[in-house]
C-alpha cells in the first residue's frame, strides 16, 4: 500500500476539516487538545483507521498551536501546552506586534512539530527506553525541575515565585489523596473531592484577573482589542527563525525528549525549554518583556512534544499524555495493538501515522495563517465588549469541562487572586504549574519514600536524579556561580 | 500602600500555613508493618513550614523598606473611584451569573448581564444588544450543537 493513499479524499477532507476544527477548539480557553480529541474519536469510529488517526493528530498540532493565540492577544492561555506562551507572546502583543509574534509561533510551531516527528521516526525505541529508565526519584526531580524554573524564570522576584508554586502544590492537595484515600482539605464539601481542576484555574488566574485589570482603566476600555496595523507576514518572520535557528532545534529537541516521558506532556515541555533559552540567550534580562526568543522557544517545544509522546504509547503501549492515552484506546477499537509488534503487523498504518504528522505540519502553517486572521477579526471590536465577552467566555469554558457551576466558582476565586497577586506583583504562571505538577511531586516523594522505608537517600545518589538536582541548582544558582568564578579567574590573572 | 500591601501578604501566609498545618493534624497517620511512612499531612506540612519561612520574609522585607510617602486614600474614596466600581461590579455580576442563569436560562440570563455589563462599561446600547446576541448565538452553536454540552434552560425552558 503507498503512503500517498492518506491523500484520498476520505482521509484527506476529514483530516484538514478536523485540523480546522483544531484552531477553534485550542482557541478557546477551557477547551483543550484532549477535549477535541475526546470529540473526534466517536465521530472517527466507522471510518478508515488511518482517516481516525489523521484527524487525532491533525487536531492536536492545531488545538496545541490555537492556545497561543488568545494567550498572545489576551493573556489567557487557550491550553495548558499554551501557559508559557503568555509571557513574551503578550508582551509583544501590547506592544503592537501580536501578529508578529503568532506568525512567528505559527513558523516554530509547524517547525517543532516537524523535528517531534522525525525524532519520534528516527529514534523512538532508544528515547523509550530511556524514559522507562526513570524511576519514582526521577519523576520527583523532574516535578521539581520544572517549577523550579518557572519559579526562577518569570518576571518578578524569585522569592515571590516560589511562594507562588508552594501555593500552587498545596491547592493541588486538595481532594482525595490517592495513596490512603483520605479527604483532604475538602470540609465536606463533595465537590472538592476530586481536586481543584487546574483548567478553571488557570482562565481565572490569567483571563478573569485581566479582564479586571483591565475594566479600571477608561482610557483603554474604548480603543480596540488590538489596534496594531501589522498583519500576518511570513516574510518579516522568516529572517527572524532563520536568526533563532538553534534556539527552535534545542527547544524541539527538549520538547521531543520531555514528550517521550510518560505523564510530562507539551505544558511541562513548553516551560522547560522557555527556561532553557533564557538562562543560555545572550539577551536573558530580555525574556518576559516581549523577546522573541521567549515566543519560539516554548511553541517550538509544546508541537514538538506532541511527536515525543506519541513515542512510549506507540513503542510500549504506554501514553505519554493524556491525548496518547485517548489514541490508545482509539487505537485498540480500530483492531490495532500498540506496542512493539505494531511496526511489523501494522507496518503500513505506522509509516500512514508518521507520514500524516509530518505532512500535518505543512497544513498546520495554512489553517494556522487563516485562524489567526479570523481571530484578528473578532479582536478588532472595542475593549470593552470583548472584555465581557472574555468573561462570559471565560464561564461558559470552565462550565463545559465537568458540566459544573462549582468549576465556575473556582475559576472566579482565582481571577480574584490573580488580580491580587498582579498588584502585589507575585507571578502566575508557577502557581498553575503548581498544580499542574503537584500530584506528580507529592505521589513520587511519598511512593519513593515508602518504597525506601522512608529513607531519603536514594532520591540523591541515583545517577539521573543526581543531573537533575545538579540542573536545579545551576538554576537558582548558576549565575551566581558563573560569577563567583569569573571573579576568582580574573583574581588569578591580576595576581599572576 | 505598597509596603501595608506586603505586611498584610506575609501574615497572610503565615495564617494559611497555620490553617494548613492544624487542619492536616487531624488527617491518619500512615502506618505500615509497625513503622509510620509519609502519610496524607505530610507533604501539605512540609509546603507549611516553606510558606511560614516566606511569610517571615515577606514581613521583614515589608518593615525593612520604605514606605511610600503619598498617605493611604480613605476606604471610601476608593469606592467612589469608577474603575474600582467597575471591578466590584463585575465580580458581582460574575457571582451572581449562574443563579441568574439558572433561573432564567442561558440565553435570557445571558443576555441581561452581558448587556449591563457592556452599557456599564460605556459600549453603547446598540453595539451591546447586538455582541451580546452574536455570543449568545456563537456559545450557544457551540457548546450546545457541536459539543452537546447542555446550558441551562431555566423557568421559562428557553432554548434555541
Amino acid at each position: 500500500m503507498s503512503i500517498l493513499k492518506v491523500f484520498e479524499p476520505k482521509i484527506l477532507i476529514p483530516w484538514i476539516l478536523a485540523m480546522g476544527f483544531g484552531i477553534f477548539v485550542g482557541g478557546i480557553p477551557g477547551l483543550t487538545a484532549t477535549m477535541a480529541v475526546a470529540l473526534i474519536v466517536p465521530i472517527s469510529y466507522y471510518m478508515d483507521p488511518l482517516a481516525g488517526l489523521a484527524m487525532i493528530l491533525g487536531v492536536t498540532f492545531t488545538a496545541i498551536f490555537a492556545g497561543d493565540i488568545p494567550a498572545t492577544y489576551l493573556r489567557i492561555p487557550g491550553t495548558p501546552a499554551s501557559g508559557a506562551a503568555v509571557l513574551d507572546g503578550y508582551e509583544m502583543s501590547k506592544k503592537g506586534k501580536g501578529a508578529l509574534a503568532l506568525t512567528l509561533d505559527l513558523i516554530c510551531s509547524a517547525i517543532g512539530g516537524f523535528i517531534g516527528v522525525l525524532l519520534l521516526i528516527l529514534v523512538a525505541p532508544f528515547l523509550a527506553e530511556f524514559a522507562l529508565r526513570f524511576t519514582n526519584f526521577e519523576y520527583f526531580w523532574l516535578g521539581v525541575f520544572g517549577l523550579s524554573m518557572s519559579a526562577v524564570l518569570t518576571r518578578g522576584n524569585t522569592i515571590r515565585g516560589i511562594i507562588s508554586a508552594v501555593l500552587g502544590l498545596l491547592i493541588s492537595t486538595i481532594g482525595i489523596d490517592i495513596t490512603t484515600g483520605y479527604p483532604r482539605f475538602t470540609f465536606g464539601n463533595v465537590e472538592l473531592m476530586g481536586g481543584i481542576s487546574f483548567i478553571p484555574a488557570m482562565i481565572g488566574l490569567f483571563g478573569i484577573s485581566e479582564v479586571l485589570k483591565h475594566v479600571r482603566d477608561r482610557r483603554h476600555l474604548m480603543a480596540p482589542s488590538i489596534s496594531e496595523k501589522m498583519s500576518v507576514s511570513f516574510k518579516k518572520a522568516f529572517p527572524i527563525v532563520w536568526k533563532n535557528k538553534w534556539t527552535i532545534l534545542k527547544s524541539a529537541l527538549i520538547g521531543t525528549f520531555v514528550g517521550a516521558l510518560p505523564g510530562a506532556g507539551a505544558d511541562i515541555a513548553a516551560w522547560v525549554a522557555y527556561g532553557v533559552a533564557k538562562k543560555t540567550s545572550k539577551n536573558s534580562e530580555e525574556f518576559g518583556k516581549g523577546c522573541e526568543e521567549g515566543v519560539i522557544a516554548p511553541t517550538s517545544a509544546n508541537n514538538a512534544a506532541l511527536g515525543g509522546t506519541w513515542i512510549p504509547a506507540l513503542v510500549f503501549g504506554v501514553p505519554g499524555d493524556t491525548v496518547t492515552a485517548i489514541v490508545l484506546g482509539a487505537m485498540l477499537m480500530y483492531g490495532l495493538k500498540p506496542g512493539p509488534l505494531i511496526f511489523q503487523q501494522s507496518r503500513h498504518i505506522v509509516e500512514g501515522i508518521f507520514f500524516i504528522a509530518l505532512i500535518s505540519q505543512l497544513f498546520l502553517l495554512l489553517i494556522g495563517y487563516f485562524g489567526i486572521k479570523a481571530y484578528k477579526g473578532v479582536l478588532r471590536l472595542p475593549r470593552n465588549a470583548v472584555l465581557i465577552m472574555v468573561a462570559i467566555f471565560s464561564i461558559i469554558g470552565s462550565y463545559a469541562i465537568r458540566n459544573s457551576f462549582f468549576d465556575v466558582y473556582v475559576m472566579i476565586a482565582f481571577g480574584i487572586i490573580g488580580f491580587i497577586f498582579e498588584l502585589l506583583k507575585v507571578p502566575l504562571p508557577p502557581m498553575i504549574l503548581g498544580i499542574i505538577l503537584g500530584p506528580m511531586i507529592e505521589d513520587n516523594l511519598r511512593v519513593g519514600l515508602i518504597k525506601t522505608g522512608g529513607n531519603f537517600i536514594p532520591f540523591l545518589t541515583r545517577p539521573i536524579s543526581a543531573v537533575l538536582i545538579t540542573l536545579i541548582i545551576l538554576i537558582f544558582f548558576g549565575g551566581n556561580i558563573l560569577r563567583l568564578i569569573g571573579r576568582i579567574l580574573r583574581g588569578g590573572r591580576r595576581n599572576g | 500602600m505598597r509596603r501595608d500591601g506586603n505586611l498584610i501578604f506575609g501574615v497572610a501566609l503565615i495564617s494559611i500555613a497555620i490553617l494548613v498545618m492544624v487542619e492536616a493534624s487531624f488527617f491518619p497517620k500512615f502506618v505500615v508493618s509497625g513503622k509510620r511512612l509519609p502519610g496524607p499531612a505530610f507533604f501539605p506540612t512540609i509546603l507549611s513550614i516553606i510558606l511560614i519561612i516566606s511569610g517571615f520574609y515577606e514581613i521583614i522585607m515589608a518593615l525593612l523598606g520604605k514606605r511610600f510617602s503619598k498617605p493611604p486614600r480613605p476606604f471610601l474614596d476608593y469606592l467612589k473611584d469608577w474603575g474600582i466600581q467597575n471591578v466590584l461590579i463585575l465580580l458581582f455580576m460574575l457571582i451572581i451569573y449562574v443563579p441568574v442563569i439558572k433561573l432564567l436560562g442561558f440565553i435570557l440570563g445571558t443576555f441581561i448581564i452581558s448587556l449591563l455589563l457592556m452599557v456599564r462599561l460605556k459600549a453603547g446600547w446598540i453595539r451591546s444588544v447586538i455582541v451580546s446576541i452574536a455570543l449568545i448565538i456563537v456559545i450557544v452553536l457551540l457548546f450546545e450543537k457541536v459539543f452537546k454540552i447542555p446550558l441551562p434552560e431555566g423557568v421559562f425552558g428557553i432554548k434555541f
